[in-house]
């Protein structure tokens, strides 16, 4: 034992002792006069005083050990009720766990419990018998941040779990957890950081089944959502297999249930993840379907070791390249020219006929800036490059082209191409197309006469007001406004008949057909795989100039043609809202966090200022139920769902970007809470010891031992025993109010007053 | 022969108002209290022209319209001439002018005075500036698609050489005014006999060639708008250029 002799005095004690020092300083010139024993003893007493404002204390030291300090985790989440093959659940299996070894813990360390899902709670050990599962999900980035703000100089950490952290949780590169979602996104990045902060070495103990059942378990597709035609592009799986060790794992990629290609593991451990790329290429346009299926490859594998994962792709055109060959000048050709000109996913390839074979040359051939009429080229050599034909008011017969040019151009319609015929004098049968290869792909027969074409004012009615392509504004009715308030068309085209399978948009007001059907002016088919639409007049600039008197309608003219080449092109169709693809169960953990994914006209993401998304949630037994929804990045909107009840769950999201109706999707997953289907994310887990540089232990084959050797050893340290304060003795007063009455007695008697 | 007749057909149709064209070019002009035509017959000489050299249909009568006519919305190509100033535009009118051009029409100025500096002049910058502030009248640079629409053209020409270049004024990527100060159309003007009223000083005759040539390029870039540009014909342009034009 020994003592210290320390002072317990604060700023202001200072100051004050400080102020007496000070004073007793400048009054110095006048005390040295004094006789000497006055001045001893003034020097004396004022010592006395400054020494009792610095509050000395008087302490002794003792030598004792000081045991690490261990923060123990308790993963609180949903999983942990599940019972596995032990009989109790896995929450209280970790807290028997516990109890059973307090002695043992306690000997080595001092033990700081903490129950974890959201958050980080103390615990007692009283508690810690009483403790249930929670609705939250271990968040790490949470608990972490709260063991750290606790303020305990925590020496290790303990983590007692199952590995079902919160979605986007997974805090190294590794993949998801469970594989229902993909990791990244700022939950992770938090977590990151948390898990950053804690200072002390992590040991994860993973709580799960005690026997590895054979399991077999898709739980990750990697695909881009959108992809474009005639590229290749690569889609990824993750398969956990468990208690297969020895066998052969087979993994299919398929599309439309024929199968693209396939590759075969074979499983050397208890418990693996197999990660396969599969290169695709993207031969078809549309939502394309895609499934993963792994299975075990020999014929004597239970039916039960099977999974699969489904997910869709859509195949969208980089760039229309389009072909527009006009008859002759016209406003329609310089309008719509421009209108197609100015969009940047329009490739636009145009030849207009300046000047027919018996028109006059006042000039020789050089002074022209004419160039030769590359027919050839447009309807046979690079006709297959394109995505959309224009034919605008194009006489046919005046060029003696050969018929197989139209056959020709049949043919890139029945393989896929689309095909826009815009009217005139000499678009139909003037033109020469009447009987021609190219007539049976019109979606109207053609008159016999060939003064087919009527100038007239009219105002066209719409047929078919249900059409996504005639769709204009918000609501069918502001719709069918805009179309009844344009201005008037000039021109259009007598047909003879609708043909089967079309579909007349606009129709005359007052023609009909030669067999009494209304008069198309705006018509529509699918001709193999490709589609055709017939406009019956080369008047719409009307609508664009008509744009300038009624502000309403001054984006009618370019929304109308972006609208016809994105139908023509089948991109209207294509589904711009779209859920990522779930699995058909959902691991127990809450939230369950669905991504939707919005997209603009030309798959941009949408930004959420733009957009009006309604969620609803349909939870087993129908009621319905609006979730949390934000926005985690550009144009991907997380859905959260919470307090789920075990059953099938539908959702159903519903957008509307810059005021319009822009799509749907609907998502379905069946919820069957913690009954024990999860397996144990050892995988998450070991990433998570191992990047804090701790060891990962299943929670049954724990060596104690070993894992509470890892604890740094207990210190021997010099510790304050007991402590004494001199200051507040009392006597020092009167002490110096005795020196001070004997300087006072000392003057009197020596008559040095 | 066969195109004029069926537009004189058309025309005849007894159903035909006075908007209905089908899908003939129609030669809009303005009309302006005081002497917005000072060629009569001009549009009619132009549009002949266009006939016989172009595959371009064309309606044969013009449609005079005053800015603050209903039909102006339904004329996409307005010419607008004169010798002397025009009254100032009212604001109503200058605003359906901006509607007008900011919607699809295209106006071709033609200052007929021939003279520089002229009233006319100083109205059409003045009331420019008033129509479209947001834009500048500039010169139509050489290499401007105006100049390949149809014919190859180095010079400019008119009754009376004025300036040595059009402006014009830009509006979306596209020249929405084209002014012309050379009195292109009184190059065009014709005496009942059919001899040329004026004379083309001080190039003569070629001088009037140039100036037709001018005229029907600028109702071409009106129908085919920057085709001219397009990157498959520019090896054809490039060769004929270098070939040696006059």
């Amino acid at each position: 034992m020994g003592f210290g002799l320390a002072l317990d005095s604060g700023s202001l004690e200072w100051a004050a002792a400080g102020a007496a020092a000070l004073g007793y300083a400048l009054l110095w010139p006048s005390l040295r006069r004094l006789p000497r024993p006055v001045a001893a003893l003034r020097a004396a007493a004022a010592a006395l005083l400054v020494l009792v404002l610095l509050k000395p204390v008087v302490h002794t030291l003792e030598q004792r050990s000081v045991k690490p300090r261990i923060a123990v985790l308790v993963d609180q989440g949903p999983g942990m009720q599940a019972v596995d093959d032990t009989g109790i659940s896995r929450l209280s299996r970790a807290a028997r766990w516990l109890v059973s070894h307090r002695a043992a813990l306690e000997s080595r360390a001092e033990v700081n419990l903490f129950a974890a899902s959201g958050g980080a709670r103390r615990l007692s050990w009283e508690d810690l018998a009483g403790l249930r599962p929670s609705p939250g999900v271990l968040e790490p980035a949470a608990v972490f941040s709260d063991v750290v703000n606790s303020g305990l100089p925590v020496s290790r950490v303990w983590l007692f779990s199952d590995g079902a952290f919160a979605p986007g949780a997974a805090l190294s590169g590794g993949g998801s957890t469970h594989g229902a979602f993909k990791d990244g996104g700022p939950r992770a990045a938090a977590g990151g950081a948390a898990l950053d902060s804690l200072s002390a070495p992590l040991d994860a103990f993973g709580v799960g089944p005690q026997r590895e059942l054979p399991s077999v378990a898709v739980t990750e597709a990697d695909s881009p959502d959108f992809v474009f035609l005639h590229s290749r592009f690569a889609v990824s799986a993750a398969v956990e297999v468990s208690g297969v060790a020895g066998r052969e794992l087979r993994l299919r990629l398929l599309q439309d249930e024929r199968t693209l290609s396939e590759k075969t593991f074979r499983v050397e451990r208890p418990f693996e993840v197999f990660r396969a790329t599969f290169p695709v290429s993207a031969d078809g346009l549309g939502r394309q379907s895609f499934r993963f299926a792994a299975s075990l490859a020999d014929r004597k594998a239970e039916k039960s070791l099977k999974a699969s994962r489904a997910f869709r792709i859509e195949v969208i055109r980089q760039k229309y390249r389009i072909m527009y060959l006009a008859g002759r000048p016209s406003m329609e050709y310089s309008h719509l020219r421009a209108q197609l000109k100015g969009d940047p996913n329009h490739e636009l390839v145009s030849f207009v006929i300046l000047r027919n074979p018996e028109d006059f040359s006042p000039v020789p051939d050089n002074e022209l800036s004419l160039i030769p009429f590359p027919a050839t080229e447009i309807f046979v050599d690079t006709l297959p490059q394109f995505d959309l034909f224009i034919l605008e008011n194009f006489a046919f017969h005046q060029f003696q082209l050969p018929a197989a040019y139209l056959e020709n151009l049949k043919r890139f319609v029945s393989r896929g191409g689309a095909l826009l015929v815009i009217g005139g004098s000499q678009a139909f049968t003037k033109g020469g197309y009447r009987g021609s290869p190219l007539e049976e792909v019109f979606p109207v027969a053609l008159v016999p006469q060939s003064d087919d074409f009527i100038p007239g004012l009219f105002k066209p009615a719409v047929a078919a007001p249900k059409h996504p392509f005639l769709q204009m504004a918000d609501t069918p009715e502001v719709s069918l406004g805009l179309w009844n308030s344009l201005p008037a068309l000039d021109g259009y085209t007598r047909f003879s008949e609708v043909r089967p399978g079309a579909t007349v948009l606009l129709a005359h007001p007052a023609e009909k057909t030669a067999s009494g059907a209304p008069l198309p002016v705006v018509a529509v088919r699918e001709f193999g795989r490709g589609k055709v639409m017939l406009v019956g007049t080369d008047s719409t600039w009307r609508w664009k100039l008509g744009g300038g008197l009624d502000w309403k309608l001054s984006s009618f003219y370019g929304k109308f043609w972006s609208r016809a080449v994105q139908y023509l092109t089948g991109s209207l169709e294509l589904p711009k809202v779209k859920f990522s693809p779930l699995p058909d169960r959902m691991p127990a953990r809450e939230p369950a966090v669905l991504a939707l994914h919005v997209f603009d006209e030309h798959f941009r993401p949408v930004s959420g200022a733009e957009l009006d998304l309604r969620v609803v949630w349909t939870v087993p037994g129908g009621a319905q139920r609006s979730p949390a929804v934000f926005e985690s990045e550009p144009g991907v909107f997380q859905v959260e769902l919470s307090r789920l009840a075990e059953g099938t769950h539908r959702v159903r999201a519903i957008a509307r970007y810059r005021g319009q109706p822009w799509g749907e999707d609907s998502a379905e997953f069946r919820w069957e809470g913690g009954r024990g289907d999860l397996t144990l994310n050892r995988r998450g887990l070991k990433d998570l010891a191992s990047r804090r540089g701790g060891k990962y232990s299943d929670l049954h084959q724990v060596d104690l031992n070993a894992a509470l050797a890892a604890l740094p050893p207990s210190r021997r340290e010099q510790g304050v025993g007991s402590r004494r304060n001199l200051w507040s003795w009392p006597g020092w007063l009167w002490l110096i109010a005795g020196l001070l009455l004997w300087e006072w007695l000392l003057r009197r008697r020596r008559g040095w007053l | 022969m066969r195109k004029l007749f069926l537009a004189a057909a058309l025309a005849a149709l007894p159903a035909v108002a006075s908007a209905q064209y089908g899908d003939l070019f129609v030669w809009g002009q303005v009309r302006y209290t005081g002497a917005w035509d000072p060629y009569p017959g001009v549009h009619a000489e132009v549009l002949k022209f266009l006939n016989e050299v172009t595959s371009v249909l064309e309606a044969p009568e013009r449609r005079a319209v005053t800015l603050q006519s209903p039909e102006l919305f339904s004329i996409p190509f307005l010419v607008l001439t004169g010798k002397q100033a025009p009254p100032t535009l009212s604001e109503e009118e200058a605003g359906r002018l901006r509607d007008y051009l900011t919607s699809g029409g295209f106006l071709w100025i033609s200052d007929a005075s021939g003279v520089a500096g002229s009233p006319f002049d100083a109205w059409v910058r003045k009331t420019l500036r008033g129509v479209l502030p947001d834009t500048d009248l500039r010169p139509l640079g050489s290499d401007h698609v105006l100049f390949r629409t149809f014919f190859l053209i180095r010079r400019i020409g008119g009754r009376a050489m004025v300036s040595g270049s059009l402006e014009g004024v830009d509006w979306g990527g596209k020249t929405v005014v084209v002014y012309s100060r050379n009195d292109l159309l009184g190059a065009w003007a014709k005496d009942p006999l059919g001899g040329y009223l004026y004379e083309c000083v001080p190039g003569g005759e070629a001088q009037r060639m140039d100036a037709r040539k001018l005229t029907l390029n600028i109702l071409m870039y009106a129908l085919t708008g920057s085709y001219k540009a397009d990157a498959v014909h520019q090896p054809f342009i490039l060769e004929k250029l270098r070939s040696g034009l006059p």
